[in-house]
């Protein structure tokens, strides 16, 4: 049917013209809804895009002996979305705040292809640097979408409050298998790969 | 003598037939068998949506707060369509789980639906929340094999239905800023259903609800249309569908509670006197 984060967000804050505002409160808020099963689901059942510190965090609480993420090792568009990106940040805004974006990093973590141009246009979470929205907010908060095929129910939310949820009900009964990407200066001080 | 029971507008009744009478209907076979309790609680579906009932008497009355709801209608229930699992519920999850606790609906599901007539062992329950309401559902119901099954309906279309109305009226401002926040963290539980139908989704309705001066006033700083209403004021009470002794009750969940404990009683000074 429908991706249904994708759907409420967009419905909610009109895509092209943003409410971050809203958008931060759908975040915070998180949702959960069951009969999820109908809704396009996150191939592996779990897709997360963050900033890397705020990967870590995550990938610390969730990781386990059946919740293992392993890297992409062919391409599935994150590496062309990455450059895009920041060729657009360098020609649009300048050295200093391409190196910031690398700095911050990026880290994905899907079994399909990368969802990181639909996140940059829709929530421009690069290019509107210099709003009032900070361009790192949505991948400071991070985004998690994940299916429990236990209780049929869809989750999405940041990672702060998905930990919550993880923490009370359980990400899974059973092994979750997801693939990852990362971008980021590796430099002192810079994004790690988690 | 067997005395057969012969309707014009579907069988309706999920508790036993009136004494000397019998429900039949086509078994398994094509044979006519006698038919009662559950096994006869899906022939319903030619009448009135007991909730579309309940709304536009609402509507027809003005009456914003739904004060119909807590009066409670009892009558026969020739005519309505029945709930698939003896009852049915929707509201918000915090007066949900006020509902559940009262019947047992979170506990031993062997216990449960008391006074509802139902035997089924698999019941449809859907449950859409922000993370923090819906945490607080899981906890209340946990350890319920009620909330084994989801997804026996057509919840889902009906949510994306409801969000298609809510957030137009969200984003041209026809609510107020807290609106968002009201739909996430109220949330909402449907229990059961009618002919395998969810229903979340009455804006078609609600859109041309009559509303009195009075309420005009106080809400139009608010809300330009009633519709908003139906989390802060429908969900609220809730919606309790139920039947017994051929009698259809729609009511809101405090009121349902009242008429259940007055059953109770009764049926307990019947047992006494009895004994």
């Amino acid at each position: 049917m429908e991706n249904i984060f994708k759907y409420f967000t967009e419905k909610f804050t009109e895509s092209g013209d943003v409410n971050y505002e809203k958008m931060d409160r759908i975040i915070d808020k998180g949702m959960v809804l069951t009969n999820g099963g109908k809704f396009d689901l996150p191939n592996g059942y779990l897709y997360t895009l963050s900033s890397v510190e705020t990967s870590a965090k995550f990938l610390e609480a969730i990781s386990s002996e059946s919740v293992v993420f392993t890297q992409w090792t062919t391409d599935n568009g994150f590496s062309g979305a990455t450059s895009s990106i920041s060729t657009g940040i360098l020609n649009e805004w300048g050295s200093e705040y391409l190196a910031e974006f690398e700095t911050k990093g990026v880290y994905e973590a899907t079994n399909s292809r990368s969802d990181l141009s639909w996140f940059s246009t829709t929530y421009k979470f690069v290019l509107n640097y210099g709003n009032e929205f900070s361009p790192s907010r949505i991948l400071d908060k991070g985004i998690v979408i994940y299916y429990s095929s236990e209780t049929d129910s869809i989750v999405f939310s940041g990672v702060e409050t998905f930990l919550k949820y993880a923490e009370a009900v359980g990400v899974s009964n059973t092994t979750l298998s997801i693939k990852y990407n990362y971008f980021g200066d590796m430099g002192d001080g810079g994004a790690q790969p988690a | 003598m067997l005395r057969i029971i012969l309707k014009t507008d579907g069988l309706n009744g999920v508790g036993p037939a009136p004494a000397g009478f019998k429900y039949v209907g086509l078994d398994d076979r094509g044979e006519i068998s006698a038919k009662e309790g559950s096994s006869i609680k899906q022939i319903s579906g030619d009448g009135t949506d007991p909730r579309d009932f309940i709304i536009q008497k609402s509507s027809k009355e003005s009456d914003i707060s739904f004060d119909a709801l807590s009066r409670g209608i009892i009558q026969p229930n020739t005519g309505f369509d029945l709930p698939d699992d003896g009852v049915y519920v929707l509201s918000s999850v915090e007066t949900y789980l006020k509902f559940a606790e009262a019947v047992g609906m979170t506990g031993d599901p062997y216990n449960s639906l008391y006074p509802f007539g139902s035997t089924s062992s698999v019941y449809n329950v859907n449950v859409s929340a922000s993370v923090e309401t819906y945490l607080k559902y899981a906890e209340a119901t946990n350890g319920s094999s009620l909330n084994s099954s989801y997804g026996g309906t057509d919840f889902s279309e009906n949510f994306i239905s409801l969000i298609n109305n809510t957030a137009y009226l969200d984003r041209t401002g026809t609510t107020d800023d807290e609106f968002l926040d009201t739909f996430l963290d109220k949330g909402i539980v449907e229990f059961g259903s009618f002919n395998n139908k969810s229903k979340l989704d009455y804006y078609d309705v609600l859109k041309n609800f009559n509303m009195n001066i009075e309420d005009y006033l106080k809400y139009s700083g608010k809300y330009n249309t009633i519709f908003p209403l139906f989390l802060d004021k429908l969900l609220d009470k809730g919606i309790v569908v139920y039947t017994f002794n051929g009698i259809i009750s729609i009511t809101s969940v405090e009121t349902s509670l009242k008429l259940i404990e007055a059953q109770r009683d009764q049926e307990n000074k019947e047992e006494e006197s009895e004994a």
